[in-house]
Formats: C-alpha cells, structure tokens, sequence
C-alpha cells in the first residue's frame, strides 16, 4: 500500500486542519460521559486504538461511534474482518439502529473482506470505492487483532502505521479494534489516542458503564 | 442483455446462483475472492466459476483485480436498477387466479 | 365451643361452592398452564413451524429478489397461506418459470436453519414433501 504523508501546504494537510478548527478539532462520540473524559471527543482526523478483551463492549461503543457521527451528519464506514454484515445488521437492531437503512441512505457502509486483501492494496485502497460512495469522516476498523494474523510480528507496526496513514490522507477520524486483554508496547506509539478497556480495573467498569447506559 | 424475461432466467438459472444472490444481498458489503465466496457457500472455486461469471456479465457482481488477488463484490446501483426492471416486468404478469 | 365450629364450617362452605378457577380469579392468581403431554407440544410444534415458515418464505424472496418483488408477490396474496404448497408453487411457477424451484430450495434452506434441521442438497428436491418432513420434525421435537 502506497501512502503519501501530507505535508504542510498540500491539500491533504490543509484538509485536515481547516476540519479540525471546523469543529474546534473535535470528534464527538455521542456517549456524554466519555466524551467529557476526552474533553469533547476525539480529536479530528486521529486513529484512536480501542483495546479490549473478548466481550468487553469494543463492537458496541465503535458502532455508537458511528451511529452518533451520522446523527450528526458525518457518515462512517465499518470495516469487519471477521463478522458478516448480516449479523451486524442483525446485533445493531437490538439497540434500535437500521444499519441497513442508514446504508440505503448511503450514510454508511459495512465492509466485510479479508485482511489479506487490504493489505495487498496497492495504489487504488480496497476501500476506495466505498469511500467515493459515502464519502464518510469516520471510519473503523474490527480488528486490527485479524490485521495481525497476516502479518509478520516486526512488520505489524509497519502496516499499522501504511493503513492509518492512508485514512488520514483521506480525511478520516479512525477508531481501531483490538482484542487482547493488554496492548502490546512499542507496537502501538503511533496512536494519538488509545481507550483500554478491561473489565476487571475499576477505571475500566466506569467506561464499560459509560456506554452501557448512553 | 437487457430483456428482463432473459435475465430472470439468467438470475434463477441454478441453486448456486440462487445461494450467491442471498449471500451478497444479505451481505452487501462483503468483498471477497472467488475461493473465498465459494468457501462461504458450502462449494469450490470450480464450480462456482460460471454462476459468478453470468452475474458479473448481468452487471449485479463487480470482479476487480487488488494486488495479486481478483475480488468479487456486488454493484448495489446496478443490482438495484436490475431487480427494479424484473419487479417491473412480473408486474404486468396475470395469475391464473386473478383472471 | 359453637363460634369455633361455626366458623370451620363456613370456611368450608366457601371452598366447596367456589370451582377452582373461579377462586383462582378471586385471588387474581393467573390460569396455569395446561400441561396435557403430546397434544400442547404438538399445538406449539405448529405454531413454531408456521411462524418459521411465514418468516423464511419472506426473506428468502426478499433477499434473492430484492424488496419490491418481495411486496409484489404479498400484494398478490401468494403468501397467505406457508401451507399451501402446491398452490404456491403453481403461483410462482407462473411467474418464475424454470427458476421457481430456485426459489423454493431458497425458502427451505432458510426454514431448515430456522428450525435446525439439516439440509441436503444432493437428495432429489419436492418443495411440498420438504415442507412436511419440516412440519413433522416440529411436531416431535423443540424447533
């Protein structure tokens, strides 16, 4: 995958900052309470790695993500390596959220492909097309744990780094999936922001709590 | 080929093209490679190979070549235009019973 | 002691004029429910077959056809009646042509995962007698 960095004065950075003092460089989750522990939200155009053990919540809050970016009015694109779209679908009904609708609306995409397919992009993403559909602000990925799978354990930061550098160039606020009771040092420093949540930490039950009840 | 008395029979030819129908409407998003589309139905890359052919050729699967790879994935503007013009078409089909 | 006796007496009256459901709507206590064996679990086999069945006919259409030949077929009453299989499968033979049977292994394939039955689709195919191995399973056993 061929990524170019944007640098200062080129169109891909001025998109980036004319967004982020846009909306004063924040990207709301819409869950209250989180989003007062970020100090609004997210920063704009930030890959924000969200870590968590099987069952702690991680698909639940990333899809709330999206849901309020839509209400809102920013689409979002859900990339799943492992879940068919169907049972997303099926799981998002029992929070009361018509993800098909939402696609049919074209205010969000669930893409389902294989790792090894994203990573053998070269030039033109596998995601490009969805992108040029929806044309979405925000985007997530479930997981970067499957990512893993196919990739040499030195060059996994490599391609972590390739895969969040292209969704900035593309002007994208990312949240990225990883399952794993802890995450694994160095591999993760080129994230600007990184959400662990375990249940058994005290500090972590509140942010379970947190979008149990949003 | 744009009778839509030919494409219907194109659609409904075979079970397996049946079968790739429901797996890609119910999964819209999924992009994937022939072998793994094929894995995902219970059957093998080879016999598979003309059903998705003959719905590429209809329009409603799109192949695209990503790195060394060719995936498959559904075109939903063209999968929609196609449904609507067989809807259409059966519309104006009397049942024995409504004579 | 006369109060005491009377008062035995009367309890007893009480209980012996009242039937059991009629006492059991006095105190609002809910019905019980029937518990007869084969016959209820048979009752609720079908209604879980029905049911089943309603819902695979559905989506099975629809996501084989698309939503709006989905909303035809049901504005032509063709799915009224999940029972009536030779009917049905004259309906659509009318429309579908060849590719009808297309469409019921769609349906059935859909029921026997609703219902977890196994589906095999090397046996020689008959939408109607596949509807009847599915209503009998139901009827025997938790679908």
């Amino acid at each position: 995958m061929t990524v170019p960095i944007p640098k200062p004065g080129t169109p891909g950075f001025d998109q980036l900052v004319n967004r982020a003092s846009r909306h004063n460089g924040r990207v709301k989750t819409g869950i209250p309470e989180l989003d007062e522990m970020l100090r609004g939200g997210f920063m704009e155009g930030d890959a924000v790695l969200l870590a968590g053990s099987a069952g702690s919540g991680k698909t639940t809050l990333a899809l709330q993500y999206l849901i309020n970016g839509i209400k809102q009015g920013e689409p979002g694109v859900y990339v799943t390596f492992e879940e068919l779209p169907d049972q997303i679908y099926r799981d998002a009904k029992n929070f009361g959220w018509d993800l098909r609708k939402m696609e049919e609306e074209n205010k969000f995409r669930i893409i389902c492909t294989s790792p090894n397919l994203l990573l053998e992009s070269e030039g033109e993403n596998l995601l490009d097309e969805s992108l040029k559909d929806v044309r979405p602000r925000r985007i997530v990925i479930d997981s970067l744990s499957h990512l893993a799978m196919y990739v040499d354990k030195h060059d996994l930061r490599k391609e972590a780094y390739r895969l969040t550098m292209h969704l900035k160039t593309k002007g994208l606020s990312s949240l990225l999936i990883w399952e794993s009771p802890q995450i694994t040092g160095a591999a993760f420093t080129d994230y600007e922001g990184v959400i662990s949540g375990s249940p058994r930490r005290v500090a972590s039950e509140k942010f379970m709590d947190l979008f149990r009840r949003a | 080929m744009s009778n839509p008395t030919e494409v219907l029979q194109e659609l409904l030819a075979s079970e397996i093209r049946g079968d790739i129908l429901v797996l890609f409407h119910r999964n819209p998003g999924l992009i994937d490679t022939l072998q793994g589309v094929a894995r995902r139905i219970g059957k093998t890359e080879y016999s598979i190979e003309k059903d998705v052919q003959s719905l590429v050729k209809i329009g409603i699967l799109k192949r695209k070549k990503i790195g060394t790879s060719e995936v498959i994935f559904l075109d939903r503007d063209r999968d929609h235009e196609v449904l609507e013009s067989v809807a259409n078409h059966l519309s104006t089909i009397r049942g024995s019973n409504e004579n | 002691m006369p109060g005491i006796v009377s008062r035995n007496i009367l309890i007893e009256v009480r209980v012996r004029v009242m039937s059991p459901t009629q006492l059991r709507k006095q105190l609002g206590a809910p019905n019980p429910v029937q518990n007869s064996g084969l016959g209820n679990s048979a009752l609720a086999g079908e209604t879980e077959f029905f049911l089943a069945l309603k819902q695979s006919m559905s989506d099975g259409i629809r996501d084989s056809m698309g939503p709006q030949i989905l909303s035809m077929l049901q504005n032509r009453g063709f799915l009224d009646n999940p029972d009536a299989a030779n009917q049905f499968h004259s309906q659509l033979s009318i429309l579908f042509g060849n590719g009808t049977s297309v469409l019921e292994k769609i349906i059935i394939k859909e029921l026997y995962r609703r219902l977890n039955i196994s589906y095999d689709s090397n046996s020689q195919f008959d939408y109607g007698a596949a509807l009847v191995y599915a209503k009998e399973v139901c009827s025997v056993r938790p679908c």
